[in-house]
Order: structure tokens, then C-alpha cells, then sequence
């Protein structure tokens, strides 16, 4: 089975992505399927780093940086500097969420702060008109 | 002071927005700066509804909805149609972004949790 090629449809059903998705892939230099034909034939190696690609994505990283770190794996390093860089990557990513959150949580403050004021704004023109008549 | 004018790099630098952004923001007619020639001069009017437009964004209302807003300003000296609008719908925008901090926060401890599990097979 490890040593099979298997077709676009193949692919789809393994690792539950669309063919546009595995196209998209292709095009954008992360797998690189044989041709028999029209047909394409994934090889065990694309397998492999289908594998990664979805793992990549599951931590956030754009596909141009996915791309580079699969270009790493050719190091031969058994995989020390690909898997170095992508924990950095992570951390920096991490950072990213970290500030984001922070300004999400002043955010939210914030606007409860101003809502507060509104009210008051409010409940003080509502006392001018009485005031008034 | 509450006449001045400002240009389009000193809107820029003050807001710290980009030319395109305030040129889109005059585009969909969110701002209307006065133009002798080339040159796009912002009164107070124009850097007022900018601070309102930012003030909106950091809270994650849509353009559309800072329009829609802005426009309730001219039909009411008091502002108490605006401020009340502001009121209901900063409550929605509220839960909006609560919604978005539990989704942060999902995505922050998926993170870690991958890193971990990344560090723990690399040392065996």
C-alpha cells in the first residue's frame, strides 16, 4: 500500500480535502503528482507531506510557509532544522495571538466603559427635558 | 484650534492610517475632505467622523454600520437618537466579541497543545 500511487480521488477521500484543494496544492509548488496521461498520480512522498501541509495548517502557518519548511526535510538533518523553524514559527505565531487577545480584552472594556457613558449621557438629557416642562 | 485643517499625510500621521484607507474611507463616502486642486484638505467635521469611524472599527462595527451612524448625527441636534442607536448596538457588538475571545482562546490552546505535542515526539 506505502509504495502505491493513488489518484486525485484517492487523495480526496484519504485525507478528506476537495481535488480543487490538491490542484490549488499543486500549483502552488507543496505536492508534486506524476502524470499518466491527464491523470494525476500522487506518490508516496506527496503523501507525506499532505501529512505536514495539513499539520501546518492546523497551526496557523500561511502555505508560503509551509512551503519552506517542507523544502527543509531535503537537509537531512532527520529533520532537526524543519522541526526547529517550525516551532519558532509557532511561537511567533503564538505571540500574534497573545497581542491579539490582549487588544480584543481592552477592546471589550473599552466598550463597556462607552456604553456606561451613553447611558448617562442619556438619562441626563432625559432629566434636562423634564427639567424644562 | 477647531478650525484647523489638516492634509492628507497629517490625517495620516495623527490616525496613523494609510493614504489608501483614507482615500477609500472618501470613495464608499464615509469622509468628504474639501479639494483645492490636487490637495485634499480635512476640517473638523472630517477628522471628528474619522475618530468616530476608527472608534467603530476597533470594535469590530462594519463600515457600513459607521456610515448608517454617522448619517443619524445630521437629523439630531441632541444626539439622542444617535446615542441610544450607539447603545443598542454596542450591546450586540458586545457578545460579538466575547464570541470572538472564546474562538481566540480555542485557537491559543489548540496552538499550545500542537506545540507540545510536536516538542514531546521530537525527543524521543
Amino acid at each position: 500500500m506505502a509504495r502505491e500511487f493513488l489518484t486525485i480521488r484517492q487523495m480526496c477521500d484519504t485525507f478528506k480535502v476537495s481535488a480543487r484543494t490538491l490542484r490549488f496544492y499543486e500549483a502552488k509548488e507543496l505536492l508534486f503528482p506524476c502524470r499518466l496521461g491527464q491523470k494525476r498520480m500522487f506518490t508516496p512522498k506527496d503523501r507525506a507531506r499532505m501529512t505536514l501541509i495539513l499539520k501546518g495548517k492546523r497551526f496557523g502557518f500561511s502555505l508560503e510557509e509551509i512551503r519552506q519548511l517542507l523544502n527543509l526535510y531535503s537537509i537531512g538533518d532527520r529533520q532537526r532544522t524543519q522541526i526547529t523553524t517550525a516551532l519558532k514559527l509557532a511561537g511567533e505565531r503564538m505571540d500574534a495571538l497573545l497581542e491579539r487577545r490582549n487588544e480584543l480584552n481592552r477592546a471589550i472594556k473599552d466598550l463597556k466603559v462607552e456604553i456606561d457613558a451613553g447611558a448617562v449621557y442619556l438619562a441626563e438629557i432625559e432629566n434636562t427635558s423634564d427639567a424644562a416642562q | 484650534m477647531s478650525d484647523e485643517r489638516l492634509t492628507l499625510r497629517e490625517m495620516c500621521d495623527r490616525f496613523r492610517v494609510t493614504p489608501r484607507t483614507l482615500r477609500h474611507y472618501e470613495y464608499i463616502e464615509l469622509l468628504a475632505p474639501e479639494k483645492l486642486g490636487r490637495t485634499r484638505f480635512y476640517g473638523p467635521t472630517e477628522i471628528a467622523r474619522l475618530k468616530l469611524i476608527l472608534r467603530g472599527r476597533r470594535f469590530g462595527f462594519s463600515l457600513e454600520e459607521s456610515r448608517q451612524w454617522l448619517l443619524l448625527y445630521d437629523s439630531d441636534p441632541e444626539n439622542r437618537v444617535q446615542m441610544e442607536t450607539w447603545i443598542e448596538w454596542s450591546g450586540h457588538q458586545l457578545k460579538e466579541l466575547a464570541q470572538r475571545r472564546v474562538e481566540l482562546d480555542e485557537t491559543i490552546t489548540e496552538l499550545q497543545r500542537l506545540h507540545d505535542q510536536t516538542v514531546e515526539a521530537y525527543k524521543k
